[in-house]
């Protein structure tokens, strides 16, 4: 059993594995989409016989993939979202994650959807510590857009079934028949007969301190405060996503200097909302972990005292484009559309980065026919290995 | 960085005049600013004497087969200078591989060849690792994380390694270091701990005679990454049918003639084992630590890919 089958029949069993129609979707069935998207783009079952061969050039070649689950984010990553309304149709928010990123802004944009508004009425409240956040305070990231997201339509939902009855009344209505947009409340079988958010603000009603979304990521304690696609309140709901990543290498044996003949990194985004930032999401994630986890020796101690001798860019060293070839990665996106996350899409930041280094690095233990159980592995560590050093 | 005062020289006699104990030189000012915002020395110069406001001390000129590189000319204007290329196409070579183009376009060849070692021990911000070269009584890379910035010859109460890439093609070039006070032959500028300079010497001039007919001549570094980096391994050879000479850069405190290698030419294997020969590697010492012996290998390679070149 090659590698790729070990993940198949170990990882993703097919027990487990869904139709494509099926929802939600389980997290094996996305690992595998991912799996076999990687083996398919990299002819992985053709050429995994090549491990070990010596190329034409006297270097060793090696192919390896690997795909997992990601989780990242997920455990203690519940969300919430406050947002409170305003008597002049703007609304302020605030949010259980770091403000000091473009998350907020993210969730936001998703606000000005859910109530029909333009994004600028949409404030990030300026409470910029994150222990102020109904949660504590949370990791940023894509995970916390789609978390912080699903809370966010949650408190929307809330603010809805607030003003739609006022705003029922005033137009002559059923609540059935309103919807929002262009920053008013309207009736959809005669959408001039509208009332705007501003002109809510005249809702004789008592005001609301705020509306209130919760959402969580698995292990989390904090209900779902409503209903979300499939899942009922207090349903078990998790960001899952598989990951897969899958490199070709070509190991100097007289200097350990590994070279990326080709790789590919298959990512599920739930669904694409752009595919653009999406593949930049992929290729940052690939930067990161195959270089700086995969490649470079980051962190330097001096073994008597534990002083940080890597103090500079110079010994903590990211690469530059002529270590690595940015035109040989081969971002992939696939699909399974997520019920949790906004517009079925979730977070795929980190995911890029974590199938990677394990794929690079059991391509160069395949390169030398060794069991690499570290990283990273800098060309100094595999003549080692080699025993050459 | 701690305040200091800056003098623009207008000629040599000024800048000489300026320059004492307690005061450096700086042209290009990659590494010279870098150590004084590092807080790496415990008694930093107070005074910077500019040179590049000297008019007349940048140029690349052949005259009568001899090479003439002004102090103050910038790396990047070696790497691209044709007159270089030509005969002297392994010096071009090294200034082409000294860190990025943004330095390259800085960093003038006298700083490149004068530059502060890399240690991370040395480099340590002020006096926290009191080491032989801030006057201590002990070298920390011996019992210490000796993975990088360490040599595998001629350690002595040192045991960092050269990182001037320039200064192994002029010393296998047989180069002329002129300054305001003599003629250094390439090969005895550098030293254990540092240079021969005076405090109050300046580098004027770096004189290159023509190779003899035939010779063959080549710069190879090896560095973890491919730009702004520093050599673990380089190699710069001038090989002729009068003689041969394999100068060693990363491995030693500075420039080391590989002289066993040269011996067994021109049998190219026997002279990559010999490349070696006299290897005294560092130690691993505590978790994470591998030493420096990987260094053999890369030394044997890249002597043995010069000379297949």
């Amino acid at each position: 059993m090659d590698f790729l089958d070990f993940q198949r029949k170990i990882f993703t069993p097919d027990y487990h594995i869904q139709e494509s129609t099926q929802r939600p979707m389980s997290s094996p069935t996305s690992l595998r989409a991912a799996l076999e998207k990687a083996a398919e783009e990299i002819d992985y079952e053709n050429k995994v016989a090549n491990n070990g061969t010596t190329l034409p050039d006297g270097r060793l070649y090696g192919i390896g993939i690997h795909g997992h689950y990601d989780r990242h984010g997920q455990t203690g990553t519940g969300r919430g979202v406050i947002i409170q309304p305003r008597r002049d149709g703007t609304f302020l928010v605030l949010l259980g994650c770091s403000y000091y990123h473009g998350t907020p802004i993210a969730v936001c944009h998703v606000i000005a959807e859910e109530l029909g508004v333009d994004r600028k009425a949409v404030q990030i409240g300026d409470v910029s510590n994150p222990d102020t956040s109904l949660d504590g305070g949370s990791q940023a990231g894509s995970r916390a857009v789609c978390s912080n997201s699903t809370a966010a339509i949650m408190a929307c939902r809330q603010i809805k079934d607030w003003a739609f009855p006022w705003v029922a009344e005033e137009l002559g209505v059923p609540v059935e028949n309103l919807d929002v947009g262009d920053g008013a409340i309207f009736d959809k079988t005669n959408p001039s007969n509208s009332i705007t958010w501003a002109d809510v603000g005249n809702n004789p009603d008592p005001w609301p301190f705020a509306a209130v979304g919760q959402s969580w990521g698995e292990n989390l304690q904090i209900p779902i405060s409503g209903p979300m696609g499939d899942f009922p309140v207090g349903a078990r709901a998790f960001h899952r996503e598989g990951v897969a990543g899958a490199y070709e290498v070509a190991v100097d044996p007289e200097t350990g200097e590994v070279e990326v003949l080709s790789m590919v990194n298959v990512c599920d985004a739930g669904r694409v909302l752009d595919r653009f930032s999406a593949e930049g999401q992929i290729n940052s994630g690939f930067w990161v972990q195959a270089s700086m986890k995969g490649t470079h020796w980051n962190v330097f101690h001096d073994p008597g005292t534990g002083t940080l001798l890597s103090q500079t860019m110079l010994d903590d060293k990211m690469p530059t484009s002529m270590d690595l070839d940015e035109t040989k990665n081969n971002p992939q996106l696939i699909e399974t559309i997520s019920h949790v996350g906004p517009y079925g899409a979730h977070g795929i930041g980190e995911p890029a980065a974590t199938a990677n280094s394990v794929a690079y690095i059991t391509a160069v233990g395949n390169a030398i026919g060794k069991i690499i159980e570290e990283r990273p592995i800098p060309p100094r560590r595999i003549l080692q290995l080699l025993g050459k050093a | 960085m701690n305040k200091v005062t800056v003098i623009n020289a207008t000629s040599l006699d000024e800048a000489v005049s300026a320059l004492g104990s307690n005061s450096a030189v700086l042209a290009g000012g990659t590494d010279i600013l870098n150590v004084l915002k590092a807080f790496i020395l415990p008694d930093p110069p107070d005074t910077l004497v500019n040179i590049k406001t000297i008019p007349g001390l940048s140029y690349i000129e052949e005259n009568g087969g001899m090479l003439k590189i002004g102090a103050a000319t910038k790396l990047a204007d070696i790497a691209e200078s044709s007159v270089v290329n030509g005969k002297w196409s392994s010096l071009a070579q090294a200034a082409r591989a000294v860190g990025s183009p943004q330095l390259r376009h800085m960093g003038t060849i006298a700083g490149n060849l004068v530059q502060d070692c890399r240690c991370w021990y040395y480099r340590a911000e002020q006096m926290g690792f009191n080491c032989f070269r801030k006057g201590g009584t002990l070298c920390f890379l011996t019992a210490g994380n000796n993975d990088k910035h360490s040599a595998i010859f001629g350690g002595q109460v040192c045991f960092t390694n050269s990182v001037s890439d320039t200064a192994n093609p002029l010393v296998a070039l047989d180069a002329t270091i002129v300054t305001t006070k003599r003629n250094i032959p390439a090969g005895d500028l550098l030293v254990v701990l540092g240079n021969i300079l005076d405090d109050n010497e300046i580098i004027t001039e770096i004189q290159v005679p023509e190779p003899a007919a035939g010779t063959s001549q080549i710069f190879l570094k090896w560095a973890e990454r491919k730009a702004i980096d520093f050599a673990e391994v380089s190699v710069a050879t001038a090989i002729s049918s009068s003689g041969a000479k394999i100068v060693l850069g990363g491995v030693a405190p500075v420039p080391w003639r590989a002289t066993a290698a040269e011996a067994a030419l021109p049998d190219v294997d026997a002279a990559a084992t010999a490349s070696v020969d006299g290897a005294f590697p560092l130690p691993a010492n505590g978790t994470g630590n591998i030493g420096n012996r990987y260094k053999i290998q890369l030394t044997k390679a890249m002597v043995k890919r010069a000379l297949q070149a």
